[in-house]
């Protein structure tokens, strides 16, 4: 679905974030990207998203060329960068009022699912950081986009809540069959949401490995206990020393 | 023995932090009250055509507000100062708009901008009433080009204030560049052009007085002038207490629309 073809991105103050980076996303595949900080992971989705183009290489979506963002395709930031002055509810509604469509309970759903009902109308300096990032989260997820892309969306997240959040993630995005990639910087979380784990190198971002996560499609935490499981942790650990 | 030691500085502390908080809001007081003791004790040393004291000073502004005077020239100055306000408002936000978006526009107009800040207002005035005679829109074209740089310079670091990231979120989104200057850009800057604007209100009723001074036969500058030809210093003093007043109160008229656009904003207009 999203291929990204020999990609080398320098920044104008010389920095080489990417290298010759060549990845595939499957169509209804979760992607996970792993990768020590400041290897390019955040630049390889906003590269992926449109928002960048790199100085070498291409990148296409169902075979056209990504010159641009298009509404196929949602990115959730790294830090939530939601509108200070409008609510969690108009922040969630955002991206259906920019496409002038018609809220037809998405929004409602949306807010119900990050477990934020009780601060619909709270302003994001009022809410906590781990609350902003599932207001992230729900503006990405409420147009139901084609590719998924998101950017460390559990970063800010106690543990429990983290994993709850992960769990419901993972049921909408297999339920929706959606396309889904993925930066995380916990190995664990990686294995539990993806088809196939990608490791970078330390920059400039190369794929160092790939590896093919063959568990069982409906996922609960449980797993994480079993060998399996603790046996694809240790071969993704290998391939980021 | 300790302990209470301990409570008793406490309360101590805590009343010295009551009396502060009494003397904090009470200062602003003092200061005015002595000012006005200071001003009449220098009026008695003075024959009231140079120094009137402030009780003869507030008996004119009755008498003259309550036949009139006052509120006509008031209404006529404030009806120059308002609409030149905004003129020079929308000069801003037209000139600000492309500056802040494109170097070639900002490096285009900057020096313009800047150079209008240097402009002696009392030196030019007298041009514009050559050029535009010396009607009531040439007296709002004074109180605009007063006011234009204040606004210019906030409208454009307002528009500058977004962070890059939400212009990613809007551009990820498809935002038209209607949509993304009402939702995005135009709320992130309005604190800033209120800003400006604040310090515009004030500027835009001496741009009125300037106009006034130069030519016409209403108006707080008339009457100042007036007043001044005929010696009478109350009156004088008393059109700048009015003069005062409405610049206050146009503070006040820009803080609260501040209030209901910011809370109208906040209650998110999107939804
Ligand atoms: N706008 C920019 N200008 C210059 N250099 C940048 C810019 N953005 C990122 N970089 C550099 O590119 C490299 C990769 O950055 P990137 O944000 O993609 O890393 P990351 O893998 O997402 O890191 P983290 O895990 O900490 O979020 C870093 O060394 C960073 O300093
Ligand atoms: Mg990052």
């Amino acid at each position: 679905m999203l291929n990204i073809t020999d990609v080398t991105h320098v920044y104008p103050n010389g920095v080489e974030a990417l290298q010759r980076l060549t990845l595939r996303v499957v169509r209804s595949e979760i992607t996970a990207v792993v990768g020590r900080s400041g290897c390019g992971k955040s630049t390889l989705l906003r590269i992926a998203a449109g928002l960048q183009s790199p100085q070498r290489g291409s990148i296409t979506l169902n075979d056209a060329p990504v010159h641009g963002p298009t509404s196929d395709v949602s990115l959730m930031f790294q830090d939530a960068a939601l509108l200070p002055w409008c609510t969690v509810r108009a922040n969630i509604a955002l991206p259906l009022d920019l496409q002038h469509r018609r809220d037809t309970g998405e929004v409602d759903y949306m807010i119900d699912l990050v477990g934020l009902r009780e601060f619909a109308h709270a302003l994001p300096s009022q809410i906590s950081g781990g609350m902003a990032q599932r207001v992230a989260l729900a503006r990405a997820l409420v147009l139901n986009p084609r590719l998924l892309l998101l950017d460390e969306p559990f970063g800010a997240l106690d543990a429990f809540t983290r994993e709850s959040l992960t769990q419901s993630v993972f049921d909408i995005c297999r339920d929706a069959g959606a396309t889904v990639m993925l930066v995380t910087h916990s190995i664990a979380e990686a294995v539990f949401l993806a088809d196939r784990v990608v490791v970078l190198t330390p920059r400039p971002g190369r794929v160092a490995a790939e590896i093919a996560v063959g568990l069982p499609l409906r996922r609960t935490w449980d797993l994480q206990r079993s060998p399996e499981f603790a046996a694809i942790v240790g071969e993704v650990r290998d391939a980021m020393k | 023995m300790y302990v209470s030691d301990k409570s008793d500085k406490i309360e101590a502390q805590k009343r010295a932090g009551a009396t502060n908080a009494l003397l904090l809001r009470a200062a602003p007081l003092i200061g005015l009250v002595a000012f006005f003791v200071v001003w009449h004790l220098l009026s008695l040393r003075y024959p009231p055509f140079i120094l009137p004291g402030p009780l003869v000073v507030a008996e004119t502004f009755i008498t003259r507000t309550t036949d009139g005077t006052l509120p006509l020239h008031i209404a006529v100055t404030a009806g120059e100062a308002l609409p030149g306000l905004l003129l020079g408002t929308a000069a801003a936000l037209l000139l600000g708009y492309p500056a802040a978006h494109s170097r070639f526009a900002d490096r285009l107009i900057s020096p313009l901008v800047i150079a209008s800040q240097g402009v002696p207002l009392i030196a030019v005035a007298p041009l514009i009433f050559i050029w535009f005679g010396n009607g009531y829109g040439a007296k709002l074209l004074v109180c605009a080009l007063i006011v234009f740089f204040p606004i210019v310079v906030n409208v454009t670091s307002g528009l500058r204030s977004v962070p890059p990231h939400l212009h990613d979120v809007f551009r990820m989104l498809g935002a038209s560049r209607l949509d993304t200057f009402t939702r995005l850009e135009l709320p992130a800057a309005l604190p800033f052009i209120f800003a400006g604007l604040r310090t515009a209100g004030a500027l835009s009723m001496i741009g009125a007085l300037t106009g006034e001074f130069l030519s016409s036969n209403r108006g707080l500058g008339f009457l100042i002038n007036q007043a001044t030809g005929l010696y009478d210093t109350a009156l004088v003093l008393a059109a700048i207490v009015s003069t005062i007043a409405t610049a206050l109160a146009i503070h006040a008229g820009i803080r609260g629309l501040e209030h209901a656009v910011v809370r109208g904003t906040n209650r998110g207009a999107l939804s």
